[in-house]
């Protein structure tokens, strides 16, 4: 299980993370998400004991990393843009971790293996493909055949058979008991392989919660434009419908039916320039909840 | 703490920096022994052997830049963050890194003194100079502790600075411009400096220092670069 209790980075006067708390089950895969530059990397690092906290605590099974005592053998990081010496073959980056670590060389094979590196194992890393690469980190994450994964954005660079072999992956790593927590800035790429996520934006947690309740979020609504938005929208109300003024004479209705808000609209005598019935996505609730809503 | 010097000799042996270190120093070596049996006038020189073999106190030079590559390339190549997920204890990372870099510092000076005894050898054996091994000894063995001590030193260096072309740049600098105006101006505190200490600990006859002297001062720069390196890594975000 994984802990953050009021952690908080700041740089200068910038707030990166901002009292953040939340724990991350066992047994389950859990979405870290939020739009670039809201804090996740910082947060995964500072689980990590690579940034310290300006304030607050980070534990992992009750423990702050750097005092784990075999960290790699219970850990397993996947951190975003790998960083490897490009002039180490793969198989010798991962011998030189599976030597510090006190982890069977036989490891090292299993794992290429696993990720299906085995066939450039021997080639010096600066010749491999953004997606070899993150494959060789999500390698060394497994090294060490630990209970808790931590990944970065893992998906980057992985081609679709790629992602899709990790969330099958990830899935079957949870279903074992143990613990994963992944991150991602896109809602959509995660949602099929976590149970729950945690959501924040500028450094705070917006929301964290099953991925379920996240999808009774998504609400279906109808889009209009008309001159005469304000009065539509009054028209609205008294029916119970709720609305969201998006600017320019445009509203979103809160309802799944574009007949009922044509109806009220023609009962009124107002101008309809557009009706569109949408269905809101996964993504635009990921969007209201980060405050970032979609250009229009 | 095995397994971590372990794990630092071989990053040392599985990438080409230890290696090409090692060919440069060769071929250094090669040279000078070469250039030196040849143009050797015999008669006015009385320490032709150690003469010959001086070419190893390159070698302190080449390991204090295997020492900076090993601690400041782990920031340069952004492969610090691996490691320190594998031992997050800034200390043992440091220990293990000062451990392995005077090994391979040893090394680098197995490799430098065998060939400048073979060069020497050679060249003698055709001019018929006879080879004096107590000569040699005199000065193969200092190069080796000096080689340990710089490497250890560079360890430190790089971890302060964690720029690895800084470094390096700065320990040039260092050495052959500040060191040289220090000894020009104010010869009393020279002798405490790095580069000081080095000729000190190489050459017995004009020290300023005695041998176990010149190398406790030098271990003493080594664990302070060491510790202010470890506290520097244990306050420095890695991002």
């Amino acid at each position: 299980m994984i802990e953050a209790r009021s952690l908080t980075k700041r740089y200068g006067s910038t707030v990166a993370v901002d009292d953040l708390s939340f724990t991350v089950p066992a047994g389950a895969v859990t979405g870290f998400l939020g739009p670039n530059g809201a804090g996740k990397t910082t947060t995964l690092r500072m689980l990590l004991g690579l940034v310290r906290p300006t304030s607050g605590d980070a534990t992992i099974g009750g423990e702050r990393y750097v005092r784990l005592p075999r960290p790699a053998a219970r850990v397993g990081a996947v951190l975003e843009a790998s960083a490897f010496h490009p002039g180490r073959s793969g198989r010798n980056h991962l011998r030189t971790v599976a030597t510090g670590a006190e982890i069977p060389e036989r490891r090292v094979d299993e794992v290429l293996e696993v990720v299906e590196l085995t066939a450039v194992a021997r080639r010096r890393v600066k010749t491999y493909s953004l997606g070899m690469r993150q494959r060789l980190a999500i390698a060394q994450a497994l090294l060490g055949d630990p209970d808790v994964l931590l990944l970065d954005e893992p998906a980057n660079g992985l081609d679709p058979q790629g992602i899709r072999w990790l969330r099958d992956f990830l899935r079957s790593y949870a279903a074992d008991g143990r613990t994963v927590f992944v991150s991602s800035h896109v809602l959509a790429e995660i949602a099929q392989t976590v149970d729950s996520v945690a959501i924040i934006n500028r450094g705070k947690l917006v929301a964290h919660e099953s991925l379920m309740e996240v999808r009774a979020r998504a609400v279906a609504g109808v889009r209009v434009r008309s001159p005469q938005a304000a009065r539509l929208r009054e028209a609205l109300a008294a029916a119970g419908i709720e609305t969201t003024d998006v600017g320019e004479g445009r509203l979103v209705a809160r309802i799944e039916s574009s007949e009922r808000v044509g109806e009220i609209a023609a009962a009124n005598g107002v101008v309809l320039h557009e009706l569109t019935a949408e269905s809101s996505s996964l993504e635009d609730v990921f969007l209201e909840l980060t405050g970032e809503s979609r250009p229009q | 703490m095995t397994a971590l010097v372990l794990a630092e000799l071989l990053k040392a042996r599985t990438t080409r920096s230890a290696v090409g270190l090692a060919l440069g120093l060769l071929a250094i070596v090669a040279f000078f022994g070469s250039v030196h049996a040849a143009t050797l006038d015999l008669p006015a020189d009385t320490h032709a052997t150690s003469d010959n073999l001086s070419s190893v106190f390159f070698v302190p030079v080449f390991a204090i830049i295997f020492g900076i590559l090993a601690s400041a390339g782990e920031y340069r190549h952004g492969t610090i963050s691996q490691t320190l997920l594998v031992t997050p204890v800034r200390e043992k990372l440091v220990g293990a890194k000062l451990v392995a870099a005077a090994i391979v510092g040893a090394a680098l000076w197995a490799v430098a003194a065998a060939l400048a005894v073979v060069v020497c050898g050679i060249w003698f054996g055709a001019r018929g100079i006879p080879f004096d091994a107590g000569d040699a000894a005199s000065t193969l063995l200092p190069a080796l502790l000096a080689a340990a001590l710089w490497a250890a030193l560079g360890i430190g260096l790089g971890f302060v600075l964690t720029s690895q072309v800084g470094a390096i740049v700065a320990l040039f600098a260092w050495l052959f411009v500040v060191e040289s105006i220090v000894e020009g101006l104010l010869p009393r505190v020279h002798r405490f400096l790095p580069g000081g200490l080095l000729n000190d600990v190489l050459h017995a006859d004009d020290a300023d220092f005695s041998r176990p002297v010149a190398a406790l001062i030098t271990l003493a720069y080594v664990a302070a670069f060491a510790v202010v390196g470890t506290a520097l890594a244990r306050r420095r975000d890695v991002t």
